[in-house]
């Protein structure tokens, strides 16, 4: 095994080929048999279809436990792979369990339930597909943690150059210092707008009093200047970070509820479908 | 050069603690690293953050690495140094001192901004992963699954438990759901619907919210006694006493009639459904005598209409078409389709020539056509008109006395007034203008010429009038152009005997053609009417007219068609499902009704209905 062989490749596409090999033996098996009076969930197929479907979503759903008991290695990779490719399979074995009947009732609420599980699963997929090079380009090699001590050495670096300065200079550094809050509410983490963050405004009003400044401030103000033009760039990086993985973690958000849901409403799908048989 | 770095170590007291440390180099490295002379312990400060040395007895400091020195409170790369200069590199503080003895260089380190601080306090105010927002997985996953199981689990189960004890059919009385039961109206939404598994179909939709109409109870199923609530008289598909194995009962109801479909499937259109058994029934149901029937496109047997073999006994036969069709329709009656279709008969008081649907006139619903009677069809031409003197005076139809009768009063009242002539028979209707000196087509039968209104004379013209008119009527002119006419008894006295008519009205009895949806078709492309001459042709066509547009489900070339497109499965005429205590009746009151054994008419089950009565239609 390739030393970073994504869950996607997974050993050749094991369960690629797999969950392949299952949607083509249900599309095959749906097309073979004719029910009266046309497909649906209570024919032979339609039960044997339900039946793989409703074991899938259990088993899919096992994985959240699994992951936590296994950390990293091999098997939580052979286990997202398949929680991948045989997750995805499930959009054609259901779809085809319903026999494309579709009502205002449990069942199809069952099926949408699927689905948006399923869609939110693929959206974590691609954002594990395009989120981790960007956030690693981002950072450039530090770590999240590195960009906030670089942060506080910028604010450091300020004061340190604001000696002797006069108290107009030290308030914006310290404002800036004191004030500046790394992402916030949910919004405010994806949103990752900078645009008027503490940073940026002392960036703004540094540059304003080094345009007064006298000359022989000028040293000083241009060093201040640059400081605090890293610091608001700093931040900037630091909001794209979290962005990136809020966005990263978002998903599961709507994945484990909607599948907890789903689970709920499987069972009572799977009850009613004997009970008022 | 020698150098004396002193290391102040403020305590929590407010006291200072200093550790000297000698170093003897050529030149004081500051910086992280662990080789450099002045080590500084903390992550922000470069590795090699700067050097001291002495330079022409000057202290001369030169940053070496990324962190900015800063010197007097000023930026600086390269600062040449003199006691009581203070510089910082990172969170130290450096102050140049005046070293003791041979020292050269001297100075006081401290570390004055703990690292831990600000990045901690950086970390409580920011909130950097969504973990530490008010999203949880855990919370939102638990109210999805709660939400979910009761809104659409344990609700509904409390509902519909309640409805199922609610059910007269829970207390096994055998109570009926009758549709009225399910009719106090909208009762707005209820939640149990949610279960569903489909739109009911049209005739079932107001059942929509009471499942328990037909669902009895929890895990019970679809019994047939639910459909027999209603339909009690839902016929059956074969005699269940000789053919068990075909009983729809045994299968029940909803092997075919599959609900929840919505329109679909309540009442089935698959060829299967019929031909699962049908493609081998002389191997499975030899006694059926039915044949065998896979598709009507490919496999199905020629139509085997049932005709009249006797319009004097009204019996039937069913015969293959083209046997029928050497046989003949034995109605009794005189007819020429061709010379009614020839395009110069019109209808009456109309410039419209007689075609097809002059006669054979839709009934409602336009499946069928009204049965061809003298009274509401023949008669609108044929007007039974008997003396030209006369035109609206018509012999009664179907009624040889009733004829004779009418014959005679007319005569005789004639008479009475005094109306007639002698020998030519001619006479003037004294009520009538405009037929006095004509002489009539009814010349050479009366012989009398006396005047005298009321005598015996006048009644003997009459009597002899009527005699006359009367032979005329049934053995010449009149009856025998549409019937068959025989005389008997004496020449004096005849009788005369018509046989009577029987039409058939339909002669595919198994299945039904419907003549409405074909209205866009000429009659003639199916009916040879046209060269007809005799009333005894058949004019039915056979499978292979019919098979020119139609063939079996599959067909993409031509009308894909269905056994349930002509067919019913419960068959009209057999004994209904629905019996007592939902037992089996055979057919008819005899158990065991005699099977019409023609080996060339087979029938589809030995308890046919009986022969079909055609339409009376009385002679013209």
């Amino acid at each position: 095994m390739a030393a970073h062989e994504s869950m996607l490749v997974y050993r050749g596409f094991r369960f690629l080929r797999f969950s392949a090999l299952l949607i083509a033996i249900s599309i095959t098996a749906y097309i073979i048999h004719d029910p009266l009076p046309r497909p649906y969930g209570g024919s032979w197929l339609g039960y044997t279809l339900g039946g793989v479907s409703a074991l899938l979503v259990v088993w899919l759903m096992w994985f959240g436990i699994k992951k936590r008991k296994y950390g990293k290695g091999g098997l939580t990779k052979a286990w997202l792979s398949a929680h991948i490719y045989l997750g995805a399979a499930l959009v054609v074995t259901t779809t085809l369990h319903a026999g494309f009947q579709f009502s205002w009732n449990l069942h199809t609420f069952t099926y949408i339930l699927c689905m948006l599980t399923i869609v939110s699963g693929l959206f974590g997929v691609y954002t594990y597909s395009r989120y981790p090079s960007l956030i690693t380009s981002n950072r450039k090699g530090a770590s999240s943690e590195d960009l906030l001590r670089r942060m506080t050495e910028l604010d450091e670096e300020a004061r340190m150059l604001t000696a002797g300065m006069p108290d107009r200079v030290t308030r914006v550094v310290n404002e800036a210092a004191e004030k500046t809050a790394i992402g916030g509410s949910v919004l405010t983490q994806l949103r990752a707008n900078t645009k008027n963050s503490p940073a940026r405004k002392a960036f703004q009003q540094m540059t304003d009093l080094a345009g007064v400044a006298t000359s022989e401030e000028a040293g000083k103000f241009a060093a201040l200047v640059t400081v605090m033009g890293q610091k608001a760039e700093l931040v900037d990086r630091v909001a794209k970070d979290i962005r990136f993985k809020a966005i990263m973690e978002l998903w599961l958000y709507f994945h484990v509820p909607l599948a907890f849901g789903l689970l709920a409403a499987l069972i009572a799908h799977v009850f009613v479908v004997f009970y008022m048989t | 050069m020698k150098a004396c770095v002193t290391t102040l170590n403020r305590r929590r007291s407010g006291s200072v603690a200093r550790t000297e440390q000698v170093i003897s180099t050529d030149v004081l490295r500051l910086g992280r690293a662990t080789d450099c002379e002045v080590f500084m312990d903390d992550m922000r400060v470069s590795l090699y953050a700067a050097r001291l040395h002495l330079n022409n007895g000057n202290i001369l400091i030169e940053a070496s690495g990324e962190s900015t020195i800063i010197v007097n409170g000023q930026p600086a790369r390269v600062a040449t140094m003199r006691i009581g200069d203070t510089f910082q590199i990172g969170p130290y503080d450096f102050e140049v001192v005046a070293g003791a003895g041979d020292v050269d260089i001297a100075i006081d380190m401290e570390h004055v901004r703990a690292m831990d601080n600000a990045l901690a306090d950086l970390k409580a105010r920011s909130r950097t992963r969504l973990g530490q927002t008010w999203l949880s997985r855990r919370l939102f996953a638990w109210a999805a699954f709660v939400t979910v199981f009761a809104a659409l689990f344990v609700a509904p189960l409390v509902m519909i438990s309640t409805g199922f004890m609610a059910s007269p059919e829970l207390g096994g009385a055998g109570g009926q759901v009758r549709p009225d039961a399910a009719l106090p109206g909208d009762q707005g939404f209820k939640l149990e619907t949610m279960w569903t598994s489909g739109e009911l179909s049209d005739a079932h939709k107001y059942l929509s919210d009471s499942c328990e109409s037909c669902h009895k109870g929890p895990f019970a199923g679809i019994d047939n006694e639910a459909c027999f609530s209603c339909h009690t008289d839902v016929e059956n598909h074969a005699d269940p006493l000789l053919f068990a194995s075909s009983s729809p009962l045994a299968r029940g109801c909803v092997s075919c009639h599959k609900e929840h479909h919505g329109a679909e499937g309540i009442t089935p259109q698959a060829q299967a459904l019929c031909t699962t058994c049908h493609a081998d029934m002389k191997a499975t149901e030899p006694a059926s005598g039915v044949f065998n029937v896979s598709d009507f496109g490919s496999h199905h047997p020629e139509f085997r209409p049932t005709v009249i073999a006797n319009g004097v006994t009204g019996t039937t036969m069913r015969l293959h078409v083209d046997e029928a069709g050497r046989m003949g329709e034995q109605s009794n009656l005189k007819f020429s389709h061709a010379m009614h279709l020839r395009g110069d008969m019109f209808m009456p008081g109309s410039s419209k020539t007689l075609e097809c649907a002059s006669c054979h006139m839709p009934e409602v619903g336009s499946q069928a056509h009204l049965p061809i009677r003298m009274e509401t069809v023949c008669s609108n031409c044929h007007k039974l008109n008997f003396d030209s003197n006369a035109p609206g005076r018509a012999l009664p139809h179907g009624d040889v006395e009733g004829v004779r009768t009418a014959l005679r009063e007319f005569y005789q009242s004639i008479a009475l007034e005094g109306s007639y002539k002698e020998q030519t028979a001619q006479y003037h209707g004294s009520r009538r203008r405009g037929i006095g000196g004509s002489s009539g087509s009814t010349t050479g039968a009366a012989t009398d010429s006396a005047q005298v209104s009321g005598s015996p004379t006048t009644l003997k013209w009459a009597k002899a009038k009527s005699k006359a008119m009367e032979r005329l009527v049934f053995g010449g002119a009149v009856c025998v152009t549409c019937h068959v006419v025989s005389e008997s008894g004496t020449p004096d006295n005849p009788e005369w005997n018509v046989l009577p008519v029987k039409l058939s009205n339909r002669f595919l009895l198994k299945g039904a053609f419907d003549h409405g949806l074909h209205k866009t078709m000429e009659c003639g492309s199916c009916h040879a009417a046209k060269t007809s001459q005799k009333a005894t042709d058949l004019l039915l066509p056979g499978i292979e007219t019919c098979r020119t547009c139609h063939a079996g489900e599959d067909s993409t070339d031509k009308v894909p068609s269905t056994c349930v497109d002509c067919h019913d499965y419960h068959v009209h005429g057999l004994s209904p499902m629905a019996g007592h205590n939902g037992m089996m009746q055979p057919f008819g009151t005899s158990p065991m009704p005699a099977t019409p054994a023609a080996p060339t008419a087979p029938v589809v089950a030995p308890t046919q209905p009986a022969p079909v009565q055609p339409a009376p239609a009385g002679g013209m």
